[in-house]
């Protein structure tokens, strides 16, 4: 295969892992990775270090209209990236020292591991109706203010929430951040179990929440794996350039479709990805 | 519950002014602009040099290793190589969020919020720890 005809599939997959990340919330990162070490071939460093940047790139292109529109609350986002940002240095680390002491095998098992463990997540968001007043909070978030309010124009109400249970976010954003630099994956659906179930967050909030961080906490781990020389530009600029026009897509025509039916129909593709990746780890294919 | 047009704050959520939020996604917007147009002219400017090249080498080595130092990608910039600059643009794409943790560290504490701005400082160190001491010491 020639460079330019590389460089377009790249841009392509990007596009529809975008498009189909974007949809469903989960982020390309977790279609471009499988993709790019099943269907052409790119070492797992590699193929991490590009996820990284579809991370970065798609979190920058959506993240600025959260933060314009106030949806990202950027109080509860700042205090959680103190737990994704190590949890992120720390992932990016290991995975080096894995690698380099020829572990990528076991690297790939466990992104297999991974993406299954996205299914159950990826299944049951969306189902709970946000209260519009503000439930108890603890100590942390009350010291901290941590509370806020948005105009839901769906409801025509405003919503108001309060931080609760700080601790345990606290400890499942590091296991986020610990996932996205290991992986270069989002890791979006542990920061939004963290901001959603522990925290409290009305959805929206969390979900614009989420990819505030995302972008600091893949920042982190980029920092890492660039330097190790585990982001390659070539593989990673037009996948990551593709998945962010995909993403911007996605967002256009979210309102057009029903959520929970593209979730539904993204499950088997995590599952054939989760398994074909484990295979491969475990040189069965 | 209270009822009311979007922008504006609840009494009850702790002030933040609107132009933090615009100069924040201001800040978002234009690092990711910067970011997209050196990664697509340097990519560019890579595929109308090497398009008919063999895709495989390209793939299992980094092209870019050469340029993670200082002084190679100043040399490679000034010569105009396109992986330079392709690492440049990889550079500006992590930058963007470091960026907006700085200010959001000078925006908290501007506005007398000390324990949060204490936070984002904290995180800021964290990141320039990556990119400074585990980079390098990975490298």
């Amino acid at each position: 295969m020639e460079l330019l005809e590389l460089a377009l599939l790249l841009v392509v997959t990007g596009l529809f892992a975008g498009l189909l990340g974007s949809l469903t919330g989960l982020g390309g990162a977790v279609v471009v990775l499988p993709v790019l070490v099943i269907a052409f071939g790119v070492p797992i460093p590699e193929a991490i270090g590009a996820g990284l940047l579809t991370v970065l790139a798609s979190s920058s292109t959506t993240g600025a209209a959260y933060v314009r529109d106030r949806l990202s609350d950027l109080r509860i986002g700042m205090f959680l990236e103190i737990a994704t940002v190590p949890g992120a240095l720390i992932g990016a680390v290991a995975t080096v020292l894995l690698v380099r002491a020829e572990l990528a095998d076991a690297l790939l098992v466990a992104l297999g591991v991974v993406l299954f463990a996205l299914v159950p997540g990826t299944i049951a968001r969306g189902r709970r109706l946000t209260p519009t007043t503000a439930g108890p909070s603890d100590d942390v978030a009350r010291s901290l203010r941590l509370r806020g309010s948005y105009f839901d124009t769906a409801r025509g109400v405003r919503i108001e929430y309060a931080a609760a249970r700080t601790r345990p976010a606290l400890a499942v954003a590091f296991v986020a951040g610990l996932v996205s630099g290991m992986f270069g994956i989002g890791g979006g659906v542990f920061k939004v179990l963290s901001l959603e179930h522990f925290l409290n967050l009305p959805m929206k909030i969390a979900t614009a929440t989420s990819n505030f961080m995302i972008g600091v906490t893949a920042a982190a781990g980029a920092s890492v794996l660039l330097l190790a020389g585990f982001i390659n530009p070539v593989i990673g600029a037009p996948v990551a350039l593709g998945t962010a026009a995909g993403a911007l897509g996605g967002s256009r025509i979210l309102p057009t479709l029903r959520n929970r039916t593209v979730r539904w129909l993204f499950v088997p593709i995590l599952a054939v990805l989760g398994v074909e990746v484990i295979l491969r780890g475990l040189g069965i294919v | 519950m209270s009822v009311g047009p979007p922008p504006s704050a609840s009494p009850a959520e702790p002030a933040l002014p609107d132009r933090v939020y615009v100069s924040m996604a201001r800040l978002l917007r234009t690092g990711l602009i910067v970011s997209v147009v050196l990664l697509v002219a340097s990519l560019a400017a890579l595929l109308v040099r090497s398009h008919a090249a063999a895709s495989g080498p390209w793939v299992s080595s980094n092209p870019v290793g050469k340029y993670l130092g200082l002084g190679d990608l100043a040399r490679g910039l000034v010569a105009g190589t396109p992986e330079a600059y392709l690492t440049v643009g990889v550079l500006a794409l992590i930058a963007t969020p470091v960026l907006r943790v700085a200010s959001g560290t000078v925006a908290f504490l501007r506005h007398g919020d000390r324990k949060l701005g204490e936070i984002t400082l904290v995180v800021l160190a964290l990141l320039l720890l990556g990119l400074f001491v585990l980079g390098p010491w990975v490298h």
